[in-house]
């Protein structure tokens, strides 16, 4: 147990590591000095020169790259060349919009997906399977961000119920509260859809095998025989999808943030393209990618519970 | 003894009611990408200020934008943009996909762990974040959502081939061909790839839709083909703008990308129902 | 208890709106205290008619008829009427114990579901009962084990916590179906007794289903023979086993496989001095862990030969070793220690050229005729793989020739080189695989339970090929199997396998009939057979009427 626990552990710092890596190489050693995109083609070459210092792009690689995992440790990733506030700080601020945003959306998705998709397994080929199948279809095929849009049109320009976009600040956490309502909806339908689908054929896969059947010759209850039996076994693909979509809310938070003007961390990456700061985009990205690789190793760790039989293997 | 007795049956939702209608949703947008190239009720970006925010059948099918361009003729070329760039990108995630997952199944152990790695770090890059790094070093254009898509493909492709490959070389003809002298790679395109093509081929039309709907939020973003090359998804782009005034622009696009994702989707699981019954309706 | 089934029919009704008829006109009886045997080879719908006893049928499938249990019509049920009687009056075992239990499951409660569900009981009393349940089905270490998953216990034990769950609420009747045909022989055994004794200590009546003859006689009283989903024939099983009325039974109790006990003048048999085509001598292959432990020792200091024309089989259990050395004379992993001459040639000091052009001389034969032809190539290109790397291999009408040939041989027309695998049965798919190990005129054929995945009858005829082409072209066997009765009837000398290494060795007729090592006198008692009825339970009951036979 102790074993595969440090297995997984190793490999979640390697991929962690590989990661860095290749933003580092991707944002700093490729053609395009970040002071000379940062100032634009016009820039004195002594311009470029004195902000290259002031970056420290000076150093050599992998200095650079040293300096700015030992910053990630203790809390320093830099200063924002176009807001000039430390990038830690503007990442925790932003995540206070972000991380909200992306649990409600995933709640939301795991209140409808699963219990839809259970529905429909146990109810297969008929009236409840046709019903969640079809509205998996097409919940998959809407964009998210188009979604949004047609959620302002509906609830803000023509009922008024909700304002069409823009965060008041946790200081008011109602209102907050009510501000992400619309963006987790339309953040949460794609991945619903997902959702139902692959727990509908996690659950019907399941279903086949031949311990369904003992169960059903004890003379268990269906709902004990679903939930107990199928559905527990199921488990794994269901919970490895969750944590997938935790990229996809992600992505999708970038887009739908965009939408309804929230100041997340989606709409500051969003910003910092536009302003060209470097340091920003690669801190967002290795922010991201991180969240990810360890939302993967939370998700891998929780096989070990929910198949006993992994708890065996090396 | 069996006998075999015909039944009637309702007639329209047959066994594969997904694959015909995803075949005919998908010959729609095919057909109108392809017809764009030639024709185009008007010309697609010209602008016609005096004509514009028009809504549908007052001007064109489906009104015009806040150029007064027509939007349906937007709509048409947007089709043919969008289909390319996920078609290339699905391409490349294909191509380097199967070429790694299917070594990754041949060549066990240490190969395999570093490609498997692989896929776990580009995997934690989603395409949104790929194409904003992308177009912070060259800038938007058809490249930056080819290149996004396309790597983040690449780990879906390594992880279901392998799956698909694995299958395959549990069968003892692989043993019998290893028994004859054949090597890994020579089992790999002789065994192994010609079993998996069908699987591959199912996920990637699958992947093309899921590439649309990606595409169209890059150029939401801006981050895809430059104006003013016609793109759906900058096309919602400019709606948010005129929300409230010609809701129409932000309607159209939007379900241009729904009903090309979902025929993709259809089309795939169609397929996937007919030639692999056994994994009805999977991820 | 009485058990009356009148089965009209079992229709399949499918997806694309055409509707097959599985089973047709069954009916028998099993009164209280009895054991019936549903025989027959697969497709033959024996277990679609206990999984209708059930309610358990496939969705899809409909039962039509009257499946009677002390005059309640059971078909008539309602679902939740149909559910309170599952498990309670009626209890089933299943086959694969690997996957009747769930994975996720602690084996205790697993038990105590069931109980809870019929009985009213507190928790803490189901488990102290599931806890005794386990202990009469002779779990080792009940106390611990409770809490134990499926995973962790072995084949053998999870088929008794099968047997434990199926008689938790106190049925009535038990259904098995193939309880033990995915048990190593030994492990059958053990669970047949248990199983007897269980019925006959707790008075209950057994309904199994089983394809194996010698298993169905050495515990049913009477029998029930199915075809197709057709009766064939039915009574008391000595009377239907020792006297059989119709051709089809007739055929299925000869093709069981047994030894001819006349040798035949075989021409093409080895002269005593010539070199055996294939010797190994001492031969080992151990796993070590990363630091050198030695982890197991798969094959243990084996040396044996087999000469031209002549049968070497091997036998042995699951684990025993005889696949990782079936891996090792085909070349495909290395010993440890120890040669395999291959015509006298050292295989293994050969360079991996040598090596590929050597292998022509010998060719393999799988178990799964599925899995060992790929379903993508047409027959012609499967039967010329060994040609592969062949410098003197003949190409264009040559080498089609040479195909007919080899398809000819093995009772196929050389037009079947034209179609794919799943155009085949499976009795022809070995064939086809057999055709693909004799393209290249091996002198030694490699077959790794060649005929285990096959029905009785399909064996029978692949076993007599197998003779022909040894009586023919001289080819000789390496011919490896868990089952007693397909070595014993096949081979000319045998070697018996137990944890890599042989125990016994000899011509097959002188270890069978004498066998003197105590691992080959069990292997050879645990084997079922048909002149050994009624060996499980109700032994009090009926062993006089035996004796009166």
């Amino acid at each position: 147990m102790a074993g595969i626990l440090l297995r997984r552990l190793g490999s979640f710092t390697l991929t962690l590591l590989i990661a860095s890596l290749l933003i580092f190489v991707c944002m700093d050693l490729l053609p395009g000095n970040a002071a000379a995109i940062l100032l634009g083609t016009a820039a004195r070459p002594d311009t470029i020169a004195a902000l290259e210092q002031q970056l420290g792009l000076d150093q050599p690689a992998y200095i650079r790259y040293l300096t700015w995992i030992a910053g990630a440790f203790i809390g320093n990733l830099g200063e924002s060349a176009s807001y000039g506030v430390p990038v830690g700080g503007l990442i925790a601020e932003r995540l206070a919009v972000t991380l909200p945003l992306a649990a409600m959306a995933l709640f939301i998705a795991v209140a409808i997906g699963v219990p839809m998709g259970v529905w429909a397994a146990a109810r297969w080929r008929k009236a409840p399977d046709r019903i969640a199948s079809g509205f998996a279809q097409v919940g998959i095929a809407i964009p998210d961000f188009w979604f949004g849009l047609l959620l302002i049109l509906t609830f803000s320009t023509t009922l008024q119920w909700f304002s069409a976009g823009g965060f008041p600040g946790w200081q008011t956490p109602l209102g907050a509260l009510k501000s992400l309502i619309l963006p987790a909806v339309a953040l949460a339908l794609p991945q619903a859809a997902i959702l139902i689908r692959v727990t509908r054929s996690a659950v019907l896969d399941v279903s086949g095998d031949d311990f369904i059947r003992t169960a059903q010759a004890k003379g268990l209850t269906e709902g004990r025989i679903l939930w107990r039996h199928a559905v527990r076994n199921a488990l794994v693909p269901i919970v490895t999808i969750i944590g997938l979509q935790f990229s996809f809310l992600i992505a999708g938070a970038v887009l739908v943030e965009n939408v309804f003007n929230l100041p997340g961390i989606g709409r500051l990456a969003f910003q910092a393209l536009s302003q060209r700061d470097l340091v920003v985009i690669r801190n967002v990205a290795m922010f991201f990618a991180g969240l990810v690789i360890l939302v993967n190793f939370l998700v891998d760790l929780s096989y070990l519970w929910l198949d006993p039989r992994l708890r065996a293997r090396r | 003894m069996t006998a075999i007795v015909a039944k009637p049956r309702r007639p329209w939702f047959g066994p594969h009611f997904r694959l015909h209608l995803g075949m005919s949703i998908t010959g729609v947008v095919v057909g109108m990408a392809l017809l764009s190239l030639v024709w185009t009720p008007a010309p697609p970006t010209k602008m016609r200020i005096a004509m514009k925010l028009k809504p549908p059948l007052e001007s064109g099918l489906a009104g015009t934008d806040q150029f007064g361009r027509d939007i349906f003729s937007l709509l048409m070329s947007g089709a043919w943009n969008s289909l390319s760039i996920a078609v290339v990108a699905i391409g490349i995630g294909v191509v380097a996909g199967v070429a790694l997952g299917t070594t990754a199944a041949a060549k066990r152990g240490f190969i395999e762990e570093i490609i498997m790695r692989f896929a776990d770090v580009v995997f934690a890059f989603p395409a949104v974040i790929s194409a904003i790094m992308i177009a912070a070093l060259i800038g938007s254009g058809a490249t930056t959502p080819i290149i996004a898509i396309g790597l983040f493909n690449i780990p879906v492709f390594i992880r279901i081939s392998r799956a698909l490959a694995q299958r395959v070389w549990s069968n003892d003809f692989c043993l019998a061909a290893q028994a004859a002298g054949k090597g890994a790679f020579r089992i790999t395109t002789d065994h192994v790839l010609p079993n998996i093509a069908g699987g591959i081929a199912i996920q990637a039309t699958i992947q093309i839709g899921l590439a649309i709907l990606v595409e169209a939020g890059l150029s939401f973003l801006g981050l895809s083909l430059a104006p003013p090359s016609p793109s759906w998804g900058r096309m919602l782009g400019d709606a948010q703008t005129y929300l409230s005034q010609a809701p129409w622009m932000a309607i159209a696009p939007g379900l241009a990308v729904a009903i090309a994702v979902l025929g993709f989707n259809l089309l795939g699981d169609g397929l996937r129902d007919k030639f692999d019954p056994r994994t009805e309706g999977g991820a | 208890m009485k058990l009356s089934v009148a089965l009209e029919s079992i229709v399949h009704s499918q997806w694309d709106g055409t509707s097959r008829t599985l089973v047709e006109k069954i009916a028998f009886e099993v009164p209280q205290g009895t054991t019936m045997g549903i025989v027959g080879e697969s497709g033959s719908g024996k277990s679609l008619t206990s999984l209708a006893i059930m309610g358990l049928l496939p969705p899809g499938m409909k039962a039509n008829g009257r499946i009677e249990l002390d005059g309640t019509d059971l078909l008539q049920l309602s679902p939740p009427a149909m559910r309170k009687m599952r498990g309670a009056r009626v209890g089933m075992i299943f086959q694969e114990p690997m996957t009747a239990l769930n994975p996720a499951m602690r084996i205790g409660d697993q038990i105590t579901e069931g109980l809870l569900a019929h009985k009213p009981m507190t928790h803490a009393q189901a488990r102290a009962e599931a806890l005794r349940l386990l202990e009469r089905v002779r779990i080792p270490d009940a106390r611990r084990r409770i809490d134990s998953y499926p995973h962790e216990m072995s084949g053998g034990q999870r088929q008794r916590v099968g047997i434990a769950i199926a008689l938790a609420p106190g049925p009535s009747l038990l259904i098995a179906d193939e309880p033990t045909t995915a048990l190593d022989v030994t492990v059958q055994a053990e669970v047949l007794a248990l199983l007897g004794e269980l019925i006959s200590d707790l008075q209950m009546s057994l309904l199994m289903v089983s394809h194996d003859l010698g298993v169905i006689a050495s515990i049913c009283e009477r029998t029930l023979v199915m075809k197709s989903g057709q009766h064939v024939e039915s009574g008391d099983t000595q009377l239907v086993l020792r006297n059989p009325q119709q051709p089809y039974t007739r055929r299925l109790i000869s093709a069981i496989p047994r030894r001819d006990d006349e040798d035949k003048a075989r021409p093409l048999a080895a002269h005593p001095s010539e070199t055996p085509v294939l010797e190994v001598q001492n031969l080992s292959r151990e796993y070590r862990s990363l630091s050198g432990q030695v982890l197991s020792k798969a094959v243990n200091d084996l040396s044996f030969s087999v000469k031209r024309g002549t049968i070497f089989g091997i036998v042995g259990e699951s684990g025993c070793g005889k696949s990782t050395l079936s891996r090792i004379v085909m070349g495909l992993d290395r010993p440890t220690a120890g040669k395999v001459l291959f015509d006298g040639t050292d295989l293994f000091t050969q360079s991996p050229r040598e090596l590929r052009l050597a292998r022509r001389g010998f060719q393999m034969v799988f178990q799964d005729p599925r899995g060992s032809l790929d379903p993508r190539q047409r027959v012609s290109r499967i039967i010329a793989e060994p040609l592969y790397l062949d410098p003197h291999a003949p190409k264009g009408s040559a080498r089609e020739d040479m195909i007919a040939e080899a398809l000819t041989s093995v009772g196929l027309t050389p037009d079947d080189a034209r179609k794919y695998p799943h155009q085949f049965s499976g009795g022809q798919r070995q064939r086809i695989a057999i055709a693909r190990a004799l393209i290249c005129r091996p002198k030694l054929v490699i077959a790794d339970e060649p005929v285990s995945a096959l029905d009785l009858s399909v064996q029978a005829q692949v076993l007599e090929l197998i003779r022909e082409l040894r009586d023919t072209q001289g080819i000789a066997f390496l011919f490896i199997s868990h089952s007693l009765a397909v070595v014993e009837s096949i081979s000319d000398e045998i070697g018996v396998m137990h944890r890599g290494a042989f125990v016994e060795t000899g011509k097959a007729r002188d270890v069978f009939g004498n066998p003197s090592h105590s691992y080959t006198q069990t292997l050879i008692a645990a084997e079922p057979r048909i002149d050994q009825p009624r060996r499980y339970g109700l032994v009090s009951a009926s062993g006089s009427a035996i004796e009166a036979l």
